[in-house]
């Protein structure tokens, strides 16, 4: 009878070191650092009242306990085994943003035929992605008055998503706008005519 | 007095106008399987691939659940399953340097890549947790958190 009372004794004394045991592996915080294209991604500073540790190479990783936990000391972990825990969360990634440079004939609307051969893959880039959002701006260079430019650079943006819509794409959000002569991606002085400058800037995502 | 009176109104419109600019949407679902939430106000909404983003939602998923989002800026997020994150501040207006973002994670699975404020700024993006706060410059990474 004695020893029956003392098993079940023991028993929920394994039983409340067990879940003890488990709290404890469950309470813990990860935070780990990813690769971008194979290269370290960047840096990560993870902080709290308790400590404070620097995350910069690639799968590495650190633990916290809890709110009053210090931030371990950082430790690469294996790729898989990231990949085991955090499958569902990084399967539940959209595609990375696409961004397209195009550009333009002077004072026209008309694309340079090298930008005109990049619209079926921006076509696949929106046909890739569901819902897509497609972003357009406009800009020009130099020559002319600024509120010619603003137009101009509007015209460019919007007749480049009729163009793409006409290739097939049909993206769920589209939204244009124009930056005129305000933004030059090679500065010049007015009055100049700069290949560089007649573009749009394109970004599926 | 007349002239006071234009002034206001000018004020007015202008306030009006940058009022209308902050309600934009910073971002849209893309992804999502199993239950997800947004939470806007008092409405808690189910996330739907196309569902805009507003700042200041909060973004939820049931045990079987998951969804991802890309930002304005192009920051690109995923959460998993028994996961809330708030999106609490975005600033992304490059010509006036506004720069900035703060997401409250409060539980849960995340994976996060950095977009062009963090590039941009580095240093202007914090990712709150009730267990560290995490500074981000420039990067990915998948975490866990537990409050």
């Amino acid at each position: 009878m004695k020893s029956a009372v003392c098993r079940r004794l023991l028993l929920s004394l394994c039983l409340l070191m067990l879940v003890l045991l488990s709290g404890c592996t469950v309470q813990k915080s990860v935070i780990v650092l990813l690769p971008e294209d194979g290269k370290v991604s960047g840096a990560i500073t993870v902080e709290n009242a308790q400590g404070s540790q620097l995350l910069n190479q690639s799968w590495q990783s650190l633990e916290i306990a809890g709110p009053e936990g210090r931030p371990t000391r950082p430790v690469v972990l294996d790729e898989k085994a990231v990949r085991d825990e955090f499958g569902k969360v990084m399967a539940a990634m959209p595609l990375q943003p696409a961004h397209f440079l195009l550009f333009y004939k002077q004072g026209s609307a008309e694309l340079i035929p090298d930008s005109q051969r990049l619209l079926p893959t921006i076509v696949t880039a929106i046909k890739e992605r569901h819902p897509a959002q497609l972003s357009v701006v406009g800009h020009t260079d130099t020559m002319g008055t600024p509120e010619f430019n603003y137009q101009l650079g509007l015209l460019r943006a919007t007749s480049l998503v009729d163009l793409l819509v006409s290739l097939g794409a049909a993206p769920a959000r589209v939204d244009t706008s124009s930056r005129g002569n305000n933004d030059l991606l090679v500065k010049t002085a007015d009055q100049i005519p700069e290949p560089r400058n007649r573009r749009a800037e394109v970004t599926v995502r | 007095m007349r002239i006071l009176i234009m002034i206001l109104y000018a004020l007015l419109a202008s306030a009006t106008i940058a009022a209308a600019r902050d309600d934009r949407p910073i971002g849209m679902v893309e992804t999502v399987s199993g239950d997800a939430y947004i939470q806007r106000n008092d409405q808690r909404l189910a996330a739907q691939p196309g569902s805009e983003l507003f700042l200041g939602d909060v973004l939820s998923t049931g045990s079987n659940g998951a969804v991802g989002v890309i930002l304005r800026d192009d920051t690109v997020l995923s959460l998993g399953p028994s996961s809330e994150t708030r999106l609490e501040q975005f600033a992304f207006d490059p010509a006036e340097h506004k720069l900035g973002m703060l997401l409250r994670v409060t539980r849960g699975l995340f994976s996060y890549v950095s977009g062009r404020i963090s590039k941009l700024s580095p240093g202007s993006v914090r990712i709150e947790t009730p267990v560290a706060t995490l500074g981000i410059r420039g990067t990915r990474l998948v975490a866990r958190i537990v409050p």
